[in-house]
């Protein structure tokens, strides 16, 4: 009776096109859309070898600092690596500024007495160049001043202090982050929320005051916990299958870069899918009104969790985990956006397992709910 | 009994849609429940199968009470909505397979019934369309065919043939007598009076959530005051030929109005020739005659001073 029950309702899920479209086609066409707009932005935020010219002259070749400093960020004596800030090439004045005019380098550092940078435009490599200048213009300076007034300090290894470019950023990720993975961890989690459309739909084939297929299925001699449970479980079926077709062409076809915990990734889907149609259910089986405002109150709950959860302003995010926090552990979108960025973002599993652990509890209690609710129900009005 | 009812009432807030309604269904009967729309009809097939909830009174189907988790009874029982409830998503064969399946878990011993259902409304040629390519009266057909495939004892049938088309309608009546010589037990609500009229073996009327007459067709029509009624095309103004026909023995009430003479005899009582010989010897000339029996609504129409049809 339970794959009967479930698999015609398997059925009808997979030939309802409205449900097909919200739950697969919908998330496809948006992470297209995200592709699109968002693809360059990964790319244009990290940043090449710069290409700068020194003009070669009597004056430069004096100024050993000047030398040093461009050593450090680059490698003059052989081609510049992956790693170089600048790629830095010798020539006189007038090959310099011929290479500027061809747009070959992104500036020409001379040094006549000072330090001078000549650009033919703005933009982030001549911003760097000029960053990378004045930052050298004031390490001299402070050296200079203290020579000036602490003579014994040069002794005691100042200078060697200030000279030493150690960066004191730890990595803290799995690789270089990739800022638009968030969208597409943001339109999984809507995804997932979608599932409770889903959920509405299944339960309202046993509220016998909603539907004549419902009064109808209340007739026959069936358990309504077995119909529910037979046909929510075909539900959960379809938005697995649909959720990882929809990772799998983000994945696959966009090229989407989700990082090394593939497994864990696929977990938070499953797990979201199930909260999100029991959210459904609960919602449908608790607000004994009509289908329409059935809908109305699980578009709304979402869209408030999904604002509450950062997707429309990221800062809100952030001021109800610091003042309001009960309200981000107890908001679904929150959980589920909040476990994919604890994958992305740390090592550790702690707070990811906090996130999934609070889902779970979530959409088990959502289903208990749904099924006392629902229990022996029978109906003032149909 | 297959069906006892007893003093059902139920209330929407102020409204009492079932007031101290009671009911029974012996074996084999088909019992129309026949009454305007919002008499209380859908209310006391809801209340019978356990699906609403009800103030007072108590239902047995056969012999046992019926509840919610009743499941040995439900077995026994086939309901045919008012409203449509298929899957639209599935074809005909698979919906008819699908309610089917509810009651006969076997798939060999359900493959010949969801067969002989899908024949029996006449849906060979539409079993793999979709309900949402079928015709009103198709729609129809499949909404009984999903409610009777599993042969129950008990068929529940509420206004099966709102919105159908004459051939439908036939079919669908031919097949609920077909299913009754087959050993069902049918409650067929209509507001349609010659529906049930030709259909079953008793009828009850109902009015405001009350049974307000029950019988035969042939008993009901006795209870009615009036007799045969006489309706003839005149052609003339003067009205002095009605005081002639208001004195002939048979006749209870003679009226004429918009061209049109209505004459009503007491029950038992013909007065066709009658009226048609003054008629002439008025020199009253007329055109089309007819006379007609009373029907159900007379029936209503005398009990509650207001027409069936007019109330749906």
């Amino acid at each position: 009776m339970f794959g009967h029950i479930f698999i015609n309702n398997l059925k009808a899920l997979v030939r309802t096109k409205e449900v097909i479209f919200w739950t697969l086609l919908y998330p496809i066409a948006l992470a297209t859309f995200f592709f699109l707009a968002f693809g360059n932005l990964a790319s244009a935020e990290l940043f090449g070898t710069i290409d700068v010219v020194v003009v070669q002259d009597a004056h430069f070749e004096r100024s050993t600092p000047l030398y040093a400093a461009l050593s450090s960020v680059s490698d003059l004596d052989k081609d510049a690596s992956e790693n170089d800030v600048f790629r830095v090439a010798l020539a006189d004045a007038d090959t310099a500024a011929r290479m500027l005019d061809e747009g070959e380098v992104s500036g020409i550092i001379s040094y006549d007495g000072g330090v001078r940078l000549t650009v033919s435009g703005s933009g982030v490599d001549q911003t760097i160049i000029k960053g990378f200048l004045d930052g050298y213009l004031q390490s001299q300076s402070t050296v200079s001043q203290i020579i000036k007034d602490n003579p014994d300090a040069i002794g005691e290894g100042l200078i060697a202090d200030i000279a030493d470019r150690t960066g004191y950023v730890r990595e803290n990720t799995g690789g270089n982050p990739d800022t638009t993975v968030i969208y597409f961890y943001s339109l999984l989690a809507m995804t997932c929320l979608l599932a409770a459309t889903v959920g509405i739909q299944e339960t309202i084939k046993v509220q016998a005051d909603l539907s004549p297929l419902a009064a109808r299925n209340n007739v026959a001699p069936v358990k309504k916990f077995k119909l529910f449970l037979s046909s929510v479980s075909a539900a959960v079926l379809l938005q697995l299958v649909i959720i990882l077709l929809v990772l799998a062409y983000v994945v696959f076809v966009l090229g989407v870069d989700f990082g090394p915990k593939t497994g864990l990734v696929l977990l938070t889907c499953a797990l979201g899918c199930v909260t999100g149609i029991f959210f459904g259910t609960l919602v449908s089986a608790a607000v004994r009104r009509s289908e329409g405002i059935k809908y109305a109150v699980v578009i709304s709950l979402t869209l408030l969790f999904s604002f509450l959860s950062g997707m429309m302003y990221a800062e809100m995010k952030y001021i109800v985990q610091q003042n309001v926090p009960l309200l981000a552990y107890i908001n679904p979108v929150n959980l589920i956006t909040d476990a994919f960025y604890a994958l992305y973002y740390y090592d550790g599993l702690s707070r990811y397992l906090t996130n999934i652990l609070l889902l779970g509890c979530m959409g088990a209690v959502f289903a208990a709910l749904t099924c006392l609710i629902l229990r022996r129900q029978k109906y003032a009005s149909i | 009994m297959v069906v006892s009812i007893r003093n059902l009432t139920k209330r929407y807030g102020d409204l009492t849609a079932l007031d101290d309604f009671s009911l029974g269904i012996g074996e084999g009967e088909v019992l129309g429940l026949l009454g305007p729309n919002g008499s209380g009809k859908t209310t006391a097939i809801n209340c019978m199968l356990s699906l609403l909830k009800f103030e007072r009174g108590t239902v047995e189907l056969f012999g046992r009470p019926m509840q919610p988790d009743a499941y040995d009874i439900k077995r026994d029982i086939g309901i045919v909505m008012q409203n449509v409830a298929v899957f639209d998503e599935l074809t005909v064969a698979e919906n008819v397979d699908y309610f089917c399946g509810l009651y006969i878990a076997d798939k060999r011993a359900r493959r010949p019934l969801v067969e002989e259902a899908i024949a029996a409304t006449g849906l060979s040629d539409f079993r793999k369309f979709y309900p949402k390519k079928l015709s009103g009266g198709l729609l129809r057909r499949l909404n009984i065919a999903c409610g009777i495939a599993h042969k129950p004892k008990l068929i529940v049938m509420d206004e099966p043939t709102v919105g159908v088309d004459p051939q439908s309608r036939n079919n669908i009546l031919e097949g609920i007598l077909k299913l009754n010589a087959g050993g069902a037990t049918v409650l067929y609500t209509s507001h349609y009076m010659e529906e049930v009229e030709q259909i079953c073996s008793r009828i009850a009327i109902m009015d405001r959530g009350r049974v307000i007459a029950l019988g035969t067709n042939a008993e009901l029509k006795n209870m009615a005051g009036a007799g045969e009624k006489t309706t003839v095309e005149v052609f003339s103004a003067d009205r002095g030929f009605l005081a002639g026909l208001r004195e002939m023995p048979s006749v209870i009430s003679a009226e004429c109005a918009n061209g049109t003479l209505l004459v009503k005899s007491a029950r038992g009582g013909n007065c066709l020739l009658g009226v048609l010989d003054h008629l002439k010897s008025c020199g009253v000339a007329f055109g089309k005659v007819y006379s007609e029996l009373p029907t159900l609504n007379d029936v209503f129409l005398e009990i509650t001073g207001k027409n069936l049809r007019d109330e749906g």
